[in-house]
Order: structure tokens, then sequence, then C-alpha cells
């Protein structure tokens, strides 16, 4: 699950992990580099990297340090000794992390397929996969180091895990965005690069946070309403709400137009603090729909 | 400084537009700009080079920070010879570690601020940081760099040398990866630059913590991001520097106190009356409902972080305007909401 900051990827994500536990299925969610939002929002605790630990929902959840996994990679393959410890808290090993083409992400990808196609503890995994263009270098980087490192190791692990995402049978690629401009925009544009740069299985378009529209004639009642009252607290809130759906209508369109599929709409969370209860009223949005899901 | 999606870019226009409209040479330095935030300010395309949008009474400059070709201007600039500039910028590593390095956009943002401010053309520069997940990763992040040059420049001494070479040796064999031939040649090659690019990060972060700048937290109208501004506020304290507002952005105005606006059933039972449908009237009920709950929740959030704040901190509240930003009156609108509570 990605998209733009801000549009609501970890509610998404947690109302999809909930979704697929309703229907039966053994879930795990993860986050990547950092205990965040996913987990947050379904009120887990996640004090150490690669441990899933289980949520009131009974959803399990779990961080995935790239670095981390790298390190125990290494310490496996590598017999570094008592050398171990300070080449991996050396800054020039950070940076190596940072800058070899995609080894981090490579190890952090890995570790997703080797939970839900070795592991056999989970039917499904959910990743929240964070910001866009941070997301996406995830999904580019097996192939990048496949053809990075000609050889090796690294070159037969990055080819596996490349297969397990370009297969549409184990990976869907979910979009997440709201009806507004950069949103949409980024959201257009990962859609493009799924398809084209990186080849990978596309599954839903999501539009987040969407406003119910109003029945056709709604005009005439409005007017009626600024006639008898026209201070009223109401007529002010429904004008605002007609406002915002017409915003949010123009970029559905733009959307649908650019990514050719019709986007699958979730309605917006009014509520303090996100609940349980919450977000399973967007669950069912989910069952029933397309492949990768259900 | 704020998390993605407040509306950090747009605030930072205004705030510097406001500037400029009090009679101030302003500069407003941005990272990833909206195209609606662009064609607001009059501009087809926003590019690394200042550009000039508002000239009386002050002055709006406006110009747009990409990381690789910032980094590419940095190490120009400080570069020791033509040569070496050269050298470095072809090495493969290089490329990597300016463009993915974290930290990386953070620390060449502080290097553009202070450059700006040293050229004495502006009364005011506003900022605009990257997108992070946390508003103090802009702070933070830069020393990472630091950290990774002081290492690359120990490792370059004479004893460090051997161990370096077999270590990464081994690294090498495993993983299949010949990274580290190019990191070696640009260790080299970078030598002579290490004490510029230190002297050069000591002033920037000296300019970050000093009187001269302010920092404004940018939270959206979400418990979640109220919550953690109290918190924030004691870290940079506890950094050394100054956090001068907060402000929520895009807030829900009550159109009227709470309980005189919730009282809607007189009016619906009129409206029924005289003959509007009852579909209708439950859309407009409901639209209302959530409303009135995003607003009353904001506003509770709101008071509970006003009276944990110091009184130093100036807190500011700017209401969402029902529609994007398409021009600089839009703009200059915001600024108005900003400055004037």
């Amino acid at each position: 699950v990605l998209g733009k900051g801000g549009v609501g990827k970890s509610t998404i994500a947690a109302a999809l992990l909930l979704s697929l536990q309703r229907a039966g299925a053994r879930v795990l969610g993860i986050e990547l580099d950092a205990p965040g939002g996913l987990s947050r929002t379904l009120g887990v605790e996640l004090p150490e990297a690669n441990v899933a630990v289980r949520s009131a929902s009974g959803v399990h959840l779990a961080w995935f340090d790239g670095a981390l996994a790298l390190a125990e990679y290494l310490s496996r393959k590598v017999r570094l000794g008592r050398l171990a410890t300070p080449i991996f808290q050396h800054p020039l090993y950070e940076a190596f992390v940072h800058a070899a083409p995609g080894v981090k992400e490579l190890m952090a990808i890995g570790k997703v397929r080797d939970e839900l196609l070795l592991q056999k503890r989970w039917d499904a995994v959910v990743v929240d996969a964070g910001a866009s263009g941070h997301a996406l270098e995830y999904l580019r980087m097996p192939a990048v180091a496949a053809a990075a490192f000609h050889r090796g190791r690294v070159h037969r692990e990055a080819k596996q895990v490349h297969a397990s995402l370009s297969d549409a049978n184990i990976t869907a690629i979910h979009v997440v965005t709201t009806a507004e401009e950069m949103p949409v925009l980024e959201a257009v544009e990962s859609v493009q690069r799924i398809r084209s740069e990186l080849q990978l299985p596309l599954g839903h378009v999501i539009l987040n946070r969407c406003l119910e529209l109003p029945p056709d004639d709604i005009q005439a009642t409005i007017q009626s309403l600024a006639r008898l009252a026209p201070d009223a607290p109401m007529l002010f809130s429904a004008r605002r709400a007609l406002g915002w759906i017409e915003i949010q209508e123009r970029y559905a369109a733009d959307l649908e137009r650019d990514v050719g599929v019709k986007p699958l709409r979730m309605p917006q969370l009014i509520a303090d603090e996100l609940t349980l209860l919450d977000l399973e009223t967007l669950a069912p949005g989910f069952t029933g729909s397309a492949r990768g899901i259900s | 400084v704020g998390t993605g999606g407040v509306g950090k870019t747009s605030l930072s226009a205004a705030i510097a537009l406001a500037g400029a409209g009090a009679g101030r040479r302003a500069a407003v330095l941005t990272i990833d700009p909206a195209r609606a935030l662009g064609r607001a300010l009059g501009m087809r395309a926003l590019g690394a080079e200042l550009e000039r949008v508002v000239s009386t009474p002050g002055s709006l400059d406006v110009g747009m920070l990409e990381q690789a070709s910032a980094w590419d201007a940095f190490i120009r600039r400080h570069a020791p010879s033509r040569a070496v500039e050269e050298t470095i910028l072809a090495n493969t590593f290089y490329r990597q570690l300016s463009r993915r390095f974290s930290g990386s956009t953070e620390y060449v943002a502080l290097e553009e601020l202070c450059r700006l401010h040293e050229s004495g053309r502006y009364d005011l520069i506003v900022l605009d940081t990257p997108p992070a997940a946390h508003a103090l990763d802009f702070l933070r992040a830069p020393a990472r760099v630091d950290r990774f040059l002081e290492a690359a420049s120990a490792s370059l001494s004479s004893r460090a040398q051997p161990l370096v070479a077999r270590v990464l040796g081994r690294v090498e064999r495993a993983t299949g990866s010949e990274t580290f031939h190019e990191l070696a040649a640009l260790l080299t090659s970078f030598q002579g630059l290490f004490a510029a690019v230190r002297l050069r990060s000591g002033e920037s972060r000296a300019l970050a913590a000093g009187d001269l700048t302010a920092f404004v937290l940018v939270v959206g109208p979400e418990a979640n991001a109220i919550a953690g501004a109290r918190e924030l506020e004691s870290q940079m304290t506890a950094l050394g520097v100054r956090l001068k507002a907060i402000v929520q952005n895009r807030t829900h105005p009550l159109p009227a106190p709470l309980a005189a606006a919730s009282e809607t059933a007189p009016l619906e039972a009129e409206l029924l009356a005289r003959g509007a449908p009852p579909a209708n009237l439950a859309w407009i009920r409901q639209a209302h409902r959530s409303y009135l709950a995003i607003a009353s929740a904001e506003e509770r959030h709101w008071q509970a972080l006003r009276t944990s704040l110091p009184a130093n901190v100036v807190s500011v509240r700017v209401p969402e305007l029902g529609h994007d930003l398409h021009s600089l009156d839009d703009l200059a609108e915001v600024g108005r909401l900003l400055f004037t509570e």
C-alpha cells in the first residue's frame, strides 16, 4: 500500500488487514524502516525490529529494518567474527547501506517475501510501504540489484525477490490517494511507473476520504433553506460540503481518466481518533472486489 | 517544519509574500512544490535559480531546491581544483550517495539557506523543509552526513587503511558488489574538501540555532498531529533551537456556537412541511453533523495544545479557504489569515 504522505495509507492498510482477517486469513501487517502509522492505528507498540506482535484486533504487526536484515545476512554469509560489531556500527558501513544500489531495500523486501512464502505462518501480508517515491524505490530495487550485481549471492537473491514481486498471483500494489491536486498527481505518476517502468502488478487505485455525494436535486433544497434561514449553520456546512464535493469530483475524474481504471472509493471517517469500529466500516469496501484482495 | 501533507509549502510562500507586502526583500526556497503553487506564483516552472515574482513594495524571489543539483553545486563551490570536482561528480558512489543518503536533502537545504543569508540580498528567507515523517528530522538529519564525513576522513589515515581494505574485500566477495572500489576512489578525491565542508556545516548549524532563525511548526487539524507538538517543542529546546510559532493549518471554523449549531430539528421540520425531499434533508443533516464533529474536535485539540505550550510560542489557526490556491491573491489571503489573528 503506497501513496503521498497524509492520504491515509495506514488507515487503508489497517482496514485491508482487518477485512482479510475477517475473511479467515492469517495476516501480518508490515511497516518498513520504523514503526509508524499502521501500528499506531491498530494500537500496537513494536519495540523491536523484525518481531511480530499481536494486536487487540488479532492482526499481527511487525516492522522490518533493511539495514538490520543486511547485517544479519552478512553475519550469516561472511564470517566476520569479532569484527562484526565494529563494522556494523561504523558510519562507512551506514553509508554503504544507503548508497550501494538497493541493498537495504532488497533485504527488507526479501524479508517480506520470506515471511509470506517461506514461513508458512501467514496467508497474506500487507505492507504499509510509505510515501510513493520511497515505496517505489523499494519495489524497483530487486530488479536494479539483480542487474547491478552481475553474479554471486545478491544477484540470485534479487532475482528471486523480483520474480515474486512480478507475480500477480502473489503481489498486488495498491495506490492510495485523496481527491486533491498533489496526491492525485503523485498517484497517477506512481501508477504509470508501476505499469511501464517497474512492470509490476497494480492492485487497486483507492480514492480515500470521499464525501458522500448529494441527491441530484439538492440545490433546490439548499435554495429553500437559504430563503428560510440565510444564517443557519446547517446552510453554511451544507454549502461547504458541496464546495468540497465539487473539487473532489473534479480530481476523481482526473484520476480515473489518467489511470484508466475506476478508483475504489473509501468514505471519510469522522472520528476524533480512529477506533477499530471505524476501521471496520471501511473493511467491506474491499471484500468482493477485484483479485488480490478478496 | 512539519510532516507531509499539512501545507508547509503554501504557508512558506504565504509568509514570504506577506514579508514582501510589508516592504521586505523576501525569498522562499521550496522543495517539490505543488504545480498549483507554481502557477499561483505566476511561474511556468520552478527552477534552481531564484526568480522574482513580486517587486513592490518589497520583493519576493522564489526558487526550488533540487537535491542532486544542489549537491553538485556544493561540490563545485568547495572543490580545490577542477580535476577533483570532475572526478567527484563522475563517481558512481557519489551519485548514489548524494541522491539517496538520508539527511542529504536537509544538509544542502541548510547550506542554501546559509548562502542566501550571506549574499545579503534578503531581509527574510523562508525555507520550506523536505517532507519528513518527523518534523525534527530536519535538524537531526545533517548530523548523519557529518558522521559519515568524519568516518570517511578517519578511514583515510594510514593506520586504518589496511583494516578497511581487508573488511571491504570480504564484503565485496560476499555480495558480488564492486561498490567499494568506487568508495575508495571517492574518499581519496574528497580529501581536499573535508576541511571546507566541516567548516561550512558548522556555520550552517550555527545559523539554524541562532537568534536570526525562527522555526514555525505546521500541523494539520488532526488529533495526532497536535499530540506530538508539545513533545516536539521540548525536543527543539533541547537541541538549542527556538520554536517561534505553531500554525494549525486548514482548520474548520464553527459557524456558530456548538449548542446553537447542533439544533436543527425545527428548521428541518419547516423545510419538510414546504415539500423538501427527506433524502435531501438527510444528506444536509449528515453533512452538517460531520462538519460539526470535525470542527469541535479540532477546537478541543487546539485548546489542549495551547494551554500546554510555553507562553512565548505564538499559536495561530488558519482556516481552510474552501478551494485550492490558484493565485497570488489566494496566497495573500492566507498571509492575512496568518498575521491578523
